[in-house]
């Protein structure tokens, strides 16, 4: 089981933050940048740090979407699915709720 | 570490929520756009002088089309959910071939039985529900209820338009309407009760 841990905290979701976006964004079609820097009371730098190290991993996907202006939009990609099913798997293991 | 417990079985929870509120908003789409469309055609064709029928045919396809736009979106999200929950079904796409097909052949035997265009609407949606309850008892073991619920609403219903007592048009609208509005009530005060 400590492998297991020890490959979370290095995957991209090791982190508690970056799991919480990506738990955030699973069950939306998706969000805007604004929205989520509120729901998780980060400052704009902070999330786009996160942000920027998610869509690296492959884990979201962003692009820009035009309303009354140009709006950051943010939603889970495929692998990004993927990777949270594991994180969600290992997590249940250490609890033993599998 | 029963925190953590916790809060796995809260993100749970919320996950099953989000699923259920993708099937709701499926009913909730109907429930709004059969008025829509009866309450558009009967303005447009007033203001534009375009045959009812003609403008009901021409909606009714937007209807279907934006329908399957949207049911893409929430299959495709209620399946990630799903699969992040580790609980893929998997194989699920024969059951959705029989659920599309169950149309045309529902259309066919409807379209033999009446020609009046409401009486139509009425049985083909109500036979159609009840006949994808069948296929979701048979095919995934139940919990079919909702939609077995919205097709005995709107066939029950539809016998006082069937025999002529003065219901119109705006009567089976009101049918479809209600039975998918009550489809999407009880979807959504079952998930929160869960």
């Amino acid at each position: 089981m400590l492998d297991e841990v020890a490959k979370l905290s290095k995957s991209p979701l090791g982190n508690p933050t970056r799991l919480a976006i990506a738990l955030y964004l699973l069950p939306k079609e998706r969000t805007t940048f604004t929205d989520l820097r509120k729901v998780l009371k980060l400052t704009p730098g902070n999330l786009e740090f996160h942000l920027r190290a998610l869509e690296e991993a492959g884990i979201i996907r962003t692009y820009y979407g035009f309303g009354r202006r140009p709006r950051k939009f943010i939603e889970i990609t495929e692998d990004g699915v993927r990777e949270l099913r594991e994180a969600l798997r290992i997590l249940r293991e250490v609890v033993g709720d599998d | 570490m029963e925190e953590l417990s916790e809060a796995l079985k809260a993100v749970e929870r919320e996950l099953n929520l989000s699923k259920k509120a993708y099937n709701a908003v499926l009913y909730l789409y109907w429930a709004a756009a059969f008025p829509m469309l009866y309450l558009l055609s009967l303005v447009i064709s007033s203001i534009a002088g375009i045959s009812i029928n003609l403008l009901r045919v021409l909606l009714s396809t937007v209807a279907i089309l934006l329908f399957i736009f949207e049911e893409a979106g929430s299959y495709r999200k209620v399946r990630q959910i799903e699969r992040a929950l580790g609980r893929e079904g998997g194989g699920k796409t024969h059951i959705l071939l029989i659920q599309v097909l169950v149309w045309p052949v529902v259309i066919v035997i409807v379209r033999m039985a009446t020609s009046d265009a409401w009486l139509f609407s009425l049985w083909t949606i109500g036979a159609g529900m009840l006949s994808l309850a069948l296929v979701d008892c048979i095919f995934e073991g139940g919990n079919a209820f909702q939609k077995a619920l919205i097709g005995l609403i709107i066939l029950a219903f539809s016998i006082p338009y069937w025999r002529g007592q003065g219901a119109g048009g705006a009567y089976a609208t009101l049918v479809l309407s209600s039975g998918f509005a009550l489809g999407a009530y009880i979807t959504l005060r079952k998930a929160m009760r869960e």
